[in-house]
């Protein structure tokens, strides 16, 4: 009984196990990562607001890598915005053909996730598929304002997170520029001057013509036009006055003519929106070695607005609402006032390092006491180790004359001292310069003018390139006349004969472009850990046909011409 | 037989532990009180009313520290900050104009949280009456009359932050009280703000009898203050005039003293709880701000703006004995931009990481004085405006370069500068941006154009003109809803600028 009793409970027990399995349904796997639809998924979803554009993706035969694995960002226009487009250009759905589709979709597809959070006034960072850019700002509508795009379209709604990428919505088709800029010029009665100018240096063709079809590798330009009013506001009214002007050759084909470098000073060979000439300083262009310095006033986009030795130069208005035009070959500005590169003659440079904004806006320290700053205080010069400081020491004590009594000690070695330290110069105009180091030589041990104690040889460079001579902070200058020492590349900098206040010959340098460049001090290898004094009070750059040795500084801030 | 017997039992048996569990399902936490528990004893509401208070100065749930908020939406968007190489993408969004609604900083969580504290108080306390006899109707009035006052505070913060919100004023305390809720208008709101105010003024106290309760807690005046500001941005002037004179008139506070600028500045920003003050945030020891992070470590996510010494203070070339005392060493340090406000302990000495506890000053009686003057300009007192701002400027020793002397009837200029003025007297003291907001949006945004000129000059050139752009469409000049909040609550609908 006992036994019966253990099988038949087994045995239920069996059954029951196969009961529950057997009747469990089909599991259903989970076969896809995500349940996230695509761009092509999403608009293929929402036929009330994108079956139009849904059907020139099918049609651009596009629809599959829309639906692949990827980061795209995609400019989706709603169903009514296709169908004004189909109005503008009198087509049908139907009747668009498969190019067609396949260039409407290519413009409005990046090969990247841009979210509205990127966008910046002007082009985005990545071109379009098309192979133009798209330009993006924002409007405002009625107190209402909202993204741009392309100055054609607004975004509706933006930032439609897909499995492979970002959709926004817009309420426009974008439609490609199809001018080139040289044809944007000659259709605007405005710039019919500077188009003859353009015309006649050849430079025309150039700008009218897509010098490749892959648009990695095509060359885009940006052209800043003068308007007929901008040169009639300079005294010439009509091309003949330009030509007369410039045309100091005769031949403006010809790459010195003056008239070709006037119109080479208004090409940037890249594709530069306001918003990307803003974001720097200078531009080169065509015009070799002259740069279009650059600058954002309140909210005006100046072009060479300088202080040249103390002299403001009133720049040059680009006009926004009529720049940033794109084109098939780059973009159009419009510029209000004439201008062209100008003729300087160099000049010489007595900087002084130690005279600097950040020490001005300390009234309590600049040429009253010392001061270290902090790594990254300090705009215009920057140095290796950022646990370092740029020491601003003044002192009244007769044996340290330096120029108002202040100087930067700029302690160079190869342990914790400055390895290197690099100074952004003033403006220098392009020229030949010999390059002088003004300092009060100084040891942290031994004596200067006696061997041994700290020494440490420091190699100068000048935008990169080593200048021919070394100096040595503990050095100081020989006692001899101006001539003497001038030939063996010392001089006397300072009226005082304190032998320490040394003027060291550094090389020559050819200034390229006038510009603000780079001066950078490194340390070379030597015995020890270098020299904790290196007192730096002035650089110079004096043109080499100039006097070397004169005028010279003195402590008290005046200037001795004998 | 015998079997069946043994069956029987087992059944029994198993039935047993059904019948008997009753209590055992009666379970009740081990490690803390049910609020049905709570609310029994005078001492519970006490708890609950500090609880409030302990909620400004640190979420318990690990929300952003509302003092911390309450710095980001008051500076973040306005002028006097500067971003450095750790300030996070989120903080740089939102000074460049690029708020979208999954940016963390448009998170109102911890000010909700805070609310919901008072909503309990409020809800709760006169329960407490029936259960604790030595709880009095006085002292359940006072209780109340905080709650409301914070909660008051805390809806103008998020109305001026976000224009419309969801008006929650009854107790979330148990899950059938989640409800969603859709935005009220800002009148809405703020008529819920000025009932709250009206009632909280009626039974707050004056005094408290020491000096940290009377600038930490809520009293009558800081009630008056806020009242004044509600006002001031409601633009109803006469009722903002009443609400400063009744802090005025009580002849309790004064402007500490600025001869010098250490003492002042240690008197009034380092020790807190000055003659001055009304009302702080009591930042101790044990309970750090978490500006520490934010101004002074290597990884410090904002330094002040090269305009803070350059325009807003400037700097006399000529004579270094004459300085702004407002400036270097109180509100910056100039050779390095530090925000020096909360971290300092002298006007050169530091703060430490483990010292960094300087209060939140809510309400100053400056502030009670040119909120009053600001209103007296608009009435036509500008005379009496550029007299009481005189009397700031005195104090601080402001520099000449920046005095200006409008006319008397010049309503706009002065306007300015009196903006000006409280962006020296309240540097980095979250006031900022909704100073700029309220003086703007004054008649219709008459002023758009202050906001218009400050954006242009904060966003980086590449931007400037889209923040020009979208900060002429009003609605902007608000934040979004965050994310968050509307996938949990389908009522709410996101604000119109971030659709």
């Amino acid at each position: 009984m006992k036994k019966y009793l253990s099988i038949m409970v087994s045995v239920i027990a069996g059954l029951l196990i196969i009961f529950y399995t057997g009747s469990c349904k089909k599991i259903k796997y989970v076969e896809s990562t995500t349940t996230d639809l695509n761009i092509y998924g999403y608009i293929k979803a929402n036929p009330s607001k994108y079956s139009s554009i849904t059907t020139i993706v099918d049609k651009s035969g596009y629809a599959g890598f829309l639906n692949a694995y990827g980061s795209y960002t995609m400019f989706v226009p709603t169903d009514s915005a296709v169908a004004i487009y189909l109005t503008e250009v009198n087509k049908t759905l139907t009747a668009l053909t498969e190019k067609e589709a396949q260039d409407i979709v290519k413009f409005h597809l990046l090969q990247d996730t841009l979210p509205t959070n990127t966008f910046k006034d002007g082009k985005l960072p990545t071109i379009t598929m098309y192979g133009q850019y798209l330009v993006t700002g924002v409007v405002n509508d009625k107190g209402v304002s909202s993204i741009l795009v392309n100055r054609q379209g607004t975004i509706t709604q933006g930032n439609i997170k897909t499995g492979n990428g970002l959709i926004h919505q817009i309420d426009r088709v974008l439609k490609p520029a199809s001018k080139s800029i040289a044809e944007l010029i000659s259709a605007d009665t405005r710039f019919s001057i500077f188009k003859q100018a353009l015309q006649a240096t050849g430079y025309y063709d150039t700008l009218n013509t897509i010098n490749s079809t892959d648009p990695a590798l095509r060359r885009w330009f940006t052209v800043l036009a003068e308007t007929n009013q901008a040169l009639a506001d300079s005294g010439m009214t009509s091309y003949a006055a330009l030509k007369a002007r410039y045309n100091n050759t005769g031949n403006p084909l010809n790459p010195l003519d003056s008239l070709n470098i006037y119109i080479k000073y208004h090409i940037i060979p890249d594709t530069k929106y306001l918003a990307d000439i803003v974001s720097a300083s200078s531009h080169t262009t065509l015009a070799p070695l002259e740069v279009l310095a650059s600058k954002l006033d309140d909210v005006k986009v100046l072009i060479n607005d300088l202080d040249f030795n103390g002299v403001h130069e009133k720049g040059v208005e680009l006009e926004r609402i009529t720049s940033d035009i794109s084109a098939t070959t780059g973009v159009l500005h419009t510029a209000l006032a004439h201008f062209a590169p100008k003729v300087r003659f160099p000049a010489p440079v007595y900087w002084d390092v130690a005279d600097f904004p950040e020490v001005r806006k300390l009234p309590a320290v600049f040429r009253r006491a010392n001061f270290s700053f902090a790594y990254g205080a300090v705009k215009d010069v920057t140095w290796d180790r950022t646990t370092n400081t740029l020491d601003y020491a003044y002192t009244s004590g007769g044996t340290t004359p330096t120029y108002f009594f202040d100087y930067l000690n700029v302690p160079m070695g190869n342990t914790t001292r400055h390895n290197w330290i690099e100074f952004t110069t003033p403006i220098i105009i392009k020229g030949r310069y010999k390059v002088w180091i003004c300092y009060r030589a100084a040891k942290g041990s031994g004596t200067v003018g006696l061997p041994g104690g700290s020494t440490m040889p420091v190699q100068p460079s000048f935008d990169g390139v080593d200048l021919s001579r070394q100096f040595n902070f503990c050095e100081q200058r020989p006692n001899l006349s101006d001539g003497e020492l001038e030939a063996l590349g010392w001089k006397k900098y300072s009226p005082t004969t304190v032998q320490n206040m040394t003027g060291k010959f550094l090389g020559i340098i050819d200034v390229t472009t006038t510009d603000r460049h780079k001066f950078r001090l490194r340390s070379l290898p030597a015995a020890g850990t270098g020299n904790p004094s290196d007192f730096l009070d002035m650089v110079h750059f004096i043109p080499i046909n100039q006097n070397q040795y004169l005028p010279r500084f003195a402590n008290d801030g005046t200037l001795q011409y004998f | 037989m015998f079997r069946k017997t043994i069956l029987k039992l087992l059944a029994v048996v198993m039935l047993l532990p059904v019948v008997s569990c009753k209590k055992w399902l009666d379970l009740q936490p081990q490690d803390g009180l049910t609020g049905a528990e709570y609310w029994k004893t005078k001492e519970q509401v006490q708890a609950a009313v500090t609880g409030i208070y302990a909620s400004l100065i640190g979420s318990a749930t690990g929300s952003r520290n509302n003092a911390e908020t309450f710095f980001l939406w008051g500076e973040l968007r306005a002028d006097m900050l500067t971003s450095t190489l750790a300030t996070t993408n989120e903080q740089i969004d939102v000074i460049n104009v690029n708020i979208l609604p999954t940016n963390s900083i448009a998170n109102w969580r911890g000010i909700y949280e805070t609310i919901n504290y008072c909503n309990t108080v409020v809800d709760f306390a006169p329960g407490v009456l029936a259960k604790d006899a030595t709880f009095t109707q006085t002292a359940l009035n006072k209780a109340v009359a905080e709650a409301k006052a914070i909660r008051a505070l805390m809806y103008f913060y998020l109305v001026r932050t976000f224009d419309q919100v969801p008006l929650k004023i009854t107790a979330t305390s148990s899950d059938k009280d989640i409800v969603s809720l859709s935005k009220s208008s800002q009148d809405t709101v703020l008529a819920q703000v000025i009932k709250d105010l009206n009632e909280a003024e009626t039974y707050a106290v004056t005094d408290y009898g020491d000096r940290a309760s009377n600038k930490g807690r809520i009293t009558k005046a800081t009630i008056n203050a806020i009242q004044a500001d509600v006002y001031l941005w409601q633009e109803k002037y006469t009722e903002c005039v009443a609400a400063c004179d009744k802090v005025i008139n009580t002849n309790s506070f004064g402007l500490v003293n600025g001869n010098d600028p250490n003492v002042w500045y240690q008197t009034l920003y380092v020790n807190g709880n000055s003659n001055e003050s009304l009302f702080e945030l009591q930042f101790d020891n044990q309970a750090l701000n978490t500006f520490y992070g934010l101004f002074n470590t290597t990884q410090k996510k904002f330094l002040a703006s090269p305009i803070v010494m350059d325009e807003i203070y400037t700097v006399d070339f000529t004579d270094p004995l004459k300085f702004d005392i407002r400036a270097d060493g109180a509100a910056v340090r100039s050779t390095d931009q530090l925000i020096w406000k909360y971290m300092g302990l002298s006007n050169t000495t530091s703060r430490a990481a483990v010292e960094s506890y300087a209060h939140w000053i809510m309400y100053r009686y400056a502030d009670v004085l040119l909120m009053k003057e600001e209103v007296q300009n608009q009435l036509g007192n500008g005379q009496q405006a550029l007299d009481i701002v005189a009397q700031i400027r005195n104090r601080a020793h402001a520099l000449i370069a920046t005095a200006a002397n409008p006319a008397p009837t010049d309503k706009v200029a002065i306007a300015e500068y009196i903006l000006k003025e409280r962006a020296r007297e309240f540097a980095f003291e979250g006031k900022r941006w909704y100073d700029i907001l309220r003086n703007a949006r004054r008649n219709n945004y008459q002023r758009l154009d202050l906001l218009l000129d400050m954006i242009a000059g904060t966003v980086p050139a590449n931007r400037q003109q889209s923040a020009i752009a979208k900060f002429k469409d009003k609605n902007c000049h608000y934040l979004p809803i965050y994310t968050y909040e509307l996938t949990t609550n389908k009522a709410l609908v996101q604000n119109p600028f971030y659709k």
